[in-house]
């Protein structure tokens, strides 16, 4: 790493995190004088003026400019969106544990007196609320509905078109298309929004390139003057280490901007991510593999400056070279977890089967942590909903009525004292997911429709095939491809518990009431619950007969969800992750069928087993893993596995590793990640924070530092099953 | 295919047991006695309970459970106390134990047939494949149980699965005539090159190991030879240059040496037997360095560690 990025590393992480309300002002003002006009258009206005207006600034050295604020790393805020947790939390936000922001006076005022009594109510989440906010309650223990106080996301724009013909060719599109005869309101008012911010964004472009012009002028004694004029020059005759050099400074902006989330939600996606996603490898729909020297850039590039952000992920196949293997497992030596593995062999025919044409499935692309997506064509909405099935099985068990608070959430449609098969239980537990399954879809529906209303998004819009070609914003269904996906939570535990019941209840050995009653006060009975913790029969640990049963459920589920269509007449997709939810998700559901107790953790990453209980080591994991039908999971999965740092040490061990990486593309599974890192080592991250400050670790679909994870988190990880060799 | 065995673990991902990614099976039972012996639950060819005392909360569940009042309180401790002749292996205890969480009492050691075992094995075939590796058998000592073994091995060689077995080549000529005929690799284990060592070391004389070790080089099947190194019994210089004599004048090419570790030391008490290596510090793989580059100078390969 040459020094001029060493520095800059350096100065990003120690400038403090402050919250920004430099765009939240335009924002508010735009909005105000333009109130008059549909809701589309000032949210053009309101971007362009912010290209226009935000401060802008070009750090010394600095090869790729550009950020929303002049502060790296700022939590901007974006009042149209969602600020009422802002009003709770302004206070602690510069103190919280879980990814602090500092505010400043002025900033605070600004909020409280202004921005909170203007937007508050105007939001989209409180809008959102307003319309389904009862229905939500209701079933909250079971659903997380998602994408309520934020703009969605999870979506590759266009990026070929972007450099083929730039926003001057887009704009000159947009303008073509409104001249055309017969087109409607909604059709004119799209491209009026899109022109507007694409005029934006080349006055943006301009500012920054007078500004270095200007520093040029200015900065006649600093060593990274020629830098300025020579840009141009070095992307014509690029060499190999300065090719390096600008894939790090391009890694380094995207650690530069960050999401600043609520307290919840950042326990839920915990070290502010912002999902940048990059994906190198794979092959393509002419069979060939896609592994060139900018392959091994980027995995050089992550390696050497080791940081959370890009989301840096590799695509394997049967094809991918020995070379590509060996980069990727340099960088995942490297603890971190990145690159994470995904599998053509698993994904482009899930993706396929969900209505993705040949060559658009085969150039797949990663979006937020683990979720699949077209290539600048689809808006996935790929995490429009958490299903907590874990939860639903409770409420079968204990007649729809909740463990922790006794309230009737569910359908009673029986109990664990009443059912008198294992099959009974079964046609219960599908009649209350169909239940919670139908409300969630219609919760999600008012969302996606009240973001085509009130979020739209014309710039974004404007490099999205089929938007251009419709005339309609990419909220509104633009897109080609307009799914939504739902995420089941979590196969692990509801498989172990089914197999408890299966194996405890309905063999007889012990009466259904007496097994709900160690539910209801959190397994008193030690004895028993050591019992139900040592049956053998686990997810993850390749017994067909448990993984026939995951994949019956998660099969069900689809189903359930195949008779629904979304708000952009799009279908359901299925996915298996839970990014760091599983913790938070876990506080929701009380002692559980597999010896669980109340409150604790659910299983880990989607499709790992329950914390410990994949005692037959990593190949029993991936063959129990492989047996889930991926044909019928298009929205993602995941995966988490934990290596000792000593499998990596000698070729010899290393060989090992590839070949178990050979298999997992054989096998078809979608998705794998590691961490590479010694329990002892996390454990003494706890005791002393101080020195591991860069400690990088794999939390969910997404990387972080260790000591700024909630300890929750923190003890989960360190509970995962480690392969030690 | 219905041959039974005594198997007391199948491990998988194993790394270092022969190449590729590879499971191995451990059989119970050894005709050895060698005080070191890093899997003393391996020695007898009959199940026994474990005790581990860190989990066992002193409930004496099992104490009422055992049908055969094979097992008592001690008066001081409080920890269960084993009479090993009156043990039926039934498993009653074992089934009561509550332990913290986790079982504090294992039965080591089930029947298994054949047909069990490779079903068990062949799950990990995906894996083999990619890695070029296949099935270990290990133990204990694998090859006196030879009619249980072999069906297994012969079906493995037949769908292409590499075969490996760790021996200690204390066996009948028969037996390791039946081994040869079955198995891609033999990890030999050799405790010493002096005779009267040896037998000082593991009640065994070596001659027949040795002409064992002979057949299988006469036969053309590959060899490693693996070497325990003992604080105190082969792990000087001397040993270095006489194990090396040895391993030339048979023609052995490569030689593993695995330096003697206390990984066993807490099953020993488990299984509430004396240990005679008790407090003998491990052995770090760089101690070894010496004797690696003297037996280099008669072996081919020396590697450190399996």
């Amino acid at each position: 790493m040459r020094e001029r990025i060493a520095r800059l590393k350096k100065e990003m992480l120690d400038e403090k995190r402050f919250l920004s309300v430099e765009q939240a002002k335009i924002i508010h003002r735009v909005h105000r004088e333009r109130r008059e006009e549909p809701v589309s258009l000032r949210r053009a206005y309101a971007l362009a003026a912010a290209f226009d207006e935000i401060e802008i600034c070009i750090k010394e050295g600095e090869l790729i400019v550009g950020n929303r604020t002049c502060g790296v790393r700022s939590g901007v805020v974006f009042p149209e969106c969602g600020i009422a947790w802002l009003e709770d939390e302004l206070d602690s936000l510069p103190v919280r544990s879980q990814d602090p922001f500092l505010v400043r006076p002025e900033d605070a005022d600004y909020i409280k007196k202004t921005l909170l009594p203007q937007w508050k109510e105007k939001a989209l989440e409180s809008r959102i609320h307003q319309k389904i906010g009862q229905e939500e309650e209701q079933i909250s223990s079971v659903v997380k509905t998602n994408q309520k106080g934020r703009g969605q996301g999870h979506i590759i724009p266009d990026i070929r078109k972007w450099l083929e013909v730039g926003p001057a060719g887009l704009l000159q599109e947009a303008k073509e298309r409104m001249k055309k005869p017969g087109i409607s309101q909604v059709q004119r008012e799209f491209y009026q929004g899109v022109t507007i911010s694409l005029q934006g964004v080349l006055r943006f472009y301009e500012r920054y390139a007078s500004l270095a012009d200007d520093l040029y002028q200015k900065q006649v004694n600093s060593p990274y003057r020629e830098d300025f004029r020579t840009v141009a020059l070095i992307c014509r005759e690029l060499s190999y280490e300065t090719a390096l050099e600008l894939t790090e400074a391009f890694f380094l902006k995207f650690n530069q901007i960050v999401c600043m989330r609520s307290g919840i939600e950042a326990r839920y996606f915990a070290g502010f991510p912002i999902g940048f996603n990059l994906v190198v490898g794979g092959r393509n729909a002419r069979g060939q593999v896609l592994e060139n020297k900018l392959s091994f850039l980027f995995l050089e590039a992550q390696r050497e400056l080791h940081l959370p952000q890009p989301n840096l992920s590799a695509r394997l196949c049967t094809e991918s070279s020995q070379e590509f293997l060996s980069a990727c497992t340099d960088g995942i030596a490297k603890g971190g977890g990145l690159p994470q593995l995904f599998n053509d062999e698993g994904i482009i025919p899930a993706l396929e089967r969900a209505g993705l044409s040949r060559s658009d499935a085969a150039d797949y692309g990663i979006v937020g942590c683990v979720e699949l997506a077209g290539c600048g064509n689809m808006l996935g909405w790929s995490n429009a909903s958490m299903f907590n099935v874990v939860k639903v099985l409770e409420l079968t068990l204990n007649h729809g009525s909740c463990l922790l608070t006794g309230k009737q959430l569910g359908l009673d449609l029986g109990g664990l004292d009443t059912y008198k098969s294992f099959e009974e239980l079964e046609e219960a537990l599908k009649k209350q997911q169909s239940y919670f399954v139908k409300k969630m879809v219609e919760n999600h529906v008012v969302v996606d429709r009240m973001h085509g209303t009130y979020l739209s998004t014309p710039l974004l819009s404007s490099v999205v095939k089929g938007c251009m070609e419709k005339g309609l914003d990419v909220t509104k269904g633009g897109a080609v491809y307009n799914s939504s996906g739902m995420q089941f939570v979590q196969v692990a535990n509801l498989i172990d518990s089914l197999q408890a019941l299966k194996e405890m209840v309905f063999s007889g050995r012990i009466e259904g009431g007496v097994f709900l009653r160690q539910l209801r006060e959190n397994w008193p009975d030690e004895e028993l619950r050591g019992r139900v913790r040592g049956l053998s029969k686990k997810y993850g640990n390749d017994i067909e007969e448990v993984d026939t049963l995951a994949n019956k459920w998660i099969a069900l589920f689809g189903k359930e969800l195949e008779q629904y269509r979304n708000a952009r007449d799009g279908r359901f997709h299925v996915g298996l992750y839970t990014v760091s939810s599983h913790v938070p998700m876990g506080e929701n559901v009380g002692a559980t069928c597999d010896g669980r107790r109340s409150g604790e953790p659910l299983a880990d990453g989607g499709i790992s087993a329950c914390g410990g209980c994949d005692r037959n080591g990593p190949t029993a994991m991936l063959k129990s893993a492989s047996a889930l039908d991926f044909e019928c999971i298009a929205n993602g999965t995941l995966l988490n596995m934990k290596f000792s740092p000593s499998i990596f040490r000698e070729e010899r061990s290393r060989e090992r590793f590839y070949g178990l990486l050979r298999s997992f593309v054989e096998l078809g599974i979608q998705h794998v990640q590691f961490n590479v890192v010694d329990k002892e080592e996390l454990l003494d991250a706890q005791r002393r924070p101080e020195n591991y400050g860069n400690l990088l670790i794999r939390v969910a679909g997404y990387t972080a530092y260790f000591t700024a994870l909630d300890r929750k988190l923190q003890n989960e990880i360190i509970r995962r099953t480690e392969c030690v060799i | 295919m219905e041959h039974t065995g005594l198997v007391f673990n199948i491990q998988k991902f194993c790394i270092h047991d022969g190449p590729g990614i590879r499971t191995t099976v451990f059989l119970k039972g050894c005709p050895l006695k060698c005080r070191w012996c890093a899997n003393p639950e391996s020695q007898l060819e009959k199940s026994q309970l474990m005790l581990d005392r860190r989990k066992c909360v002193r409930c004496h569940r099992c104490v009422a459970a055992c049908p055969n009042g094979g097992i008592r309180p001690d008066s001081k401790t409080g920890y269960p106390v084993f009479d090993r002749e009156l043990c039926q292996s039934c498993g009653s205890c074992v089934n009561a134990c509550l332990g913290n969480g986790e079982k504090a009492l294992t039965m080591e050691g089930q029947r298994m047939t054949a047909g069990e075992v490779l079903k068990e094995v062949l799950k990990d075939e995906v894996f083999y494949k990619s890695s070029g590796g296949g099935v270990t058998f290990s133990g204990g000592e694998p090859l006196k149980q030879m009619d249980f073994i072999k069906p297994i091995a012969k079906e493995l060689r037949k769908r292409g699965i590499h075969t490996a077995c760790e021996t200690a080549g204390y066996v009948t000529e028969e037996e390791m005539k039946e081994a040869v005929s079955c198995m891609d690799l033999f990890l030999f284990d050799m405790k010493h090159y002096n005779g009267e060592k040896h037998l000082e070391g593991t009640e065994a004389e070596q001659e027949n190991i040795l002409n064992n070790l002979s057949l299988i080089l006469d036969s053309g099947c590959k060899v490693i030879s693996r070497i325990p190194v003992i604080p105190g019994f082969n792990n000087e210089e001397a040993d270095a240059h006489g194990f090396g004599r040895l391993l030339k004048s048979l023609g052995l090419r490569e030689v593993h040496l695995l330096p003697f570790h206390q990984f066993g030391e807490g099953k020993y008490e488990q299984l509430g037997i004396t240990y005679q290596m008790a407090g003998i510090p491990s052995m770090k793989p760089e101690e070894l360095t010496g004797m690696k580059e003297i037996m280099e100078q008669y072996v081919e390969r020396v590697q450190i560690g399996g």
